[in-house]
């Protein structure tokens, strides 16, 4: 069976490990069998393998628990690119087409690249949340796809504590959460207005935990609960937002 | 060898050929509608894939290696791909117009569905590997024997009988998954979360105001993490052996088994944090809420002298 041909989908699932040089020599003719056809995903072998070049480059991360759970989770889920490395060949609309809504056919194809490069982001938050407990997150919450992404606007508690060591992953969220916002943005006249309306509902729930946990951080900075607890909210904000990203359009 | 064939209201006169038979359908004031009504071979690990914005899927399983489809579309074009490996439906406007579409489909009991809807309900019955997505429909899956992942925006969703896993998500909807084994992971913001009878060795559940219930059996090696910001959280849990680790800011904490406090426990006015054991240890759960309050039962067999 694996000297049949492969189409797109089966190619973009075996790419990771394709590239991983984990598949068995079958497959891996049947891979380049396929990219050599099909421009499409001989693009998209090119985009993920950089970007794995890229990852290579990196520092070297330790986590301090299994991170595997989370990142598969990750991996199955829609993401979208937090990288600009493809502006100027595509738009942020074009980019973040609504993967688990195209119906196949390599509809999401140029994801599966922008899927690693979040994938990679995301296990560096995920890292550095969960390895500075002395850390303090601001990350700006602001209503859905419009606003300020500044520091201060998380919550409106203005008081949050700025850590200069942990200025990394609050770019990081400020970055993630800012374009996030920007395609919910251009996506929003294509959504159902009941569906953004849930969305804004329950941003505002997660933006009152942001609050509360900041408030409560101020009053114990050095509790390493509150800190997690902060994190988690602030997850569950990219979270939804990244849900609302990936809506379908209504019609 | 794949095979498309394009179903449109407005082109379709009579009916195709065999084996698709499609027909243009009765007439209603304006309204037009189109219908597939064919039945394709599938292996029997083959996938099913299925789409649609508004009206309704169902899916049955069954024991043959193929696939009946029944479906309509009011105003919308239907699009039908099949290969030995693969069953494709989907449905597009025409002229901008859409209207319902309904689905209803078996397939053999090991083929791998996808069901994806935007406004309409997805409910399925058997599969191998199962994920169905609505944005606000409702998602209620059963008789999974591989992994179910079941996602909803504002729709409610539910799994019964899982036996490879759940992966399951709503923003404000409810989530009910009732006897699953394998790993599960459960998120919602605003939704409550209920997981009932759950065999795992691994469970994580988080939600922002929702509150938690569990109740399942444990695995002595294995991990459950409850985490809520506002919502309570309500484990029920045999006794046969677990070490815990319950944190709260400022919601109450109830145990019916015996908390001694370990070394770096506290409890106070700034947060409640205690760690314990139960019949020796073994599996580790945590359990963490902001403000909600944490109540650990006794479930029902649990021995009085764990």
């Amino acid at each position: 069976m694996n000297d049949r041909m492969l189409d797109c989908n089966e190619l973009e699932s075996l790419l990771p490990v394709y590239l991983e040089g984990d598949l068995d020599a079958a497959l891996s003719r049947a891979v380049r069998r396929h990219v050599e056809g099909c421009a499409r995903c001989a693009e998209l072998l090119n985009e993920v393998a950089a970007i794995v070049s890229d990852a290579r480059d990196l520092p070297p991360l330790t986590p301090s628990r299994d991170l595997w759970p989370e990142i598969d989770a990750r991996i199955q889920a829609d993401v979208v690119p937090l990288a600009a490395r493809q502006s100027g060949r595509a738009s942020v609309m074009e980019r973040v087409r609504p993967r688990w809504w195209t119906g196949g056919g390599g509809g999401g194809v140029r994801l599966a690249g922008a899927a690693a490069a979040l994938v990679l982001a995301t296990a560096g938050i995920t890292y550095v949340a969960t390895t500075r407990a002395d850390a303090v997150r601001t990350v700006a919450a602001t209503s859905i796809g419009g606003g300020s992404t500044g520091a201060s606007g998380a919550g409106g508690t203005g008081t949050a504590v700025r850590n200069a060591s942990n200025s990394s992953s609050e770019q990081l969220y400020d970055r993630e959460i800012a374009q996030l916002q920007t395609i919910v943005a251009e996506r929003r006249s294509l959504l159902d207005s009941t569906t953004i309306a849930v969305i804004q509902r329950n941003l505002v729930i997660i933006d009152s935990a942001i609050a509360e946990s900041r408030a409560a951080l101020a009053a114990d900075p050095n509790s390493r609960f509150l800190n997690d607890q902060l994190n988690s909210v602030l997850d569950q904000k990219v979270e939804l937002l990244r849900t609302a990203a990936l809506l379908p359009a209504r019609t | 060898m794949s095979r498309t064939y394009i179903v449109a209201a407005a082109a379709l006169i009579g009916l195709a050929s065999t084996p698709l038979a499609a027909q243009r359908g009765a007439r209603s004031g304006n309204d037009f509608r189109s219908r597939i009504d064919t039945t394709v071979a599938l292996s029997s690990n083959g996938t099913v894939d299925l789409s649609l914005v508004s009206g309704e899927i169902i899916v049955t399983s069954w024991d043959r290696n193929e696939v009946r489809v029944s479906a309509t579309s009011e105003r919308g074009i239907l699009r039908f791909d099949t290969s030995p490996s693969r069953v494709t439906l989907g449905v597009r406007s025409d002229r901008g117009e859409m209207g319902d579409t309904r689905y209803e489909v078996s397939m053999p009991k090991s083929a791998r569905l996808v069901a994806k809807s935007v406004s309409g309900d997805v409910r399925a019955r058997g599969g191998s590997d199962v994920d169905a997505r609505s944005v606000s429909g409702n998602v209620d899956v059963v008789d999974v024997t591989g992994r179910a992942t079941v996602e909803s925006v504002s729709g409610d969703v539910s799994v019964q009988r899982a036996d490879g896993g759940v992966k399951a998500s709503t923003v404000s909807g409810e989530l009910t998954l009732s006897n699953i084994t394998g790993d599960l992971d459960a998120t919602t913001v605003s939704g409550d979360i209920e997981l009932q009878n759950v065999k795992s060795s691994f469970v994580r559940t988080s939600t922002t105001s929702g509150d938690v219930d569990f109740s399942g059996t444990l695995d002595p090696q294995g991990r459950y993490e409850f985490e809520s910001h506002s919502g309570d959280i309500e484990l029920a849990i045999p006794g046969g052996g677990a070490t815990l680790d319950v944190r709260t800011f400022s919601g109450d904490v109830e145990s019916d088994f015996p908390m001694t406090l370990q070394p770096g426990s506290r409890g106070g006015e700034r947060g409640k944090a205690m760690q314990f054991t139960i019949g020796g240890g073994g599996a580790r759960i945590s359990a963490r809420s902001f403000s909600g309050d944490i109540t650990i039962e006794r479930s029902s067999g649990a021995s009085r002298e764990d």
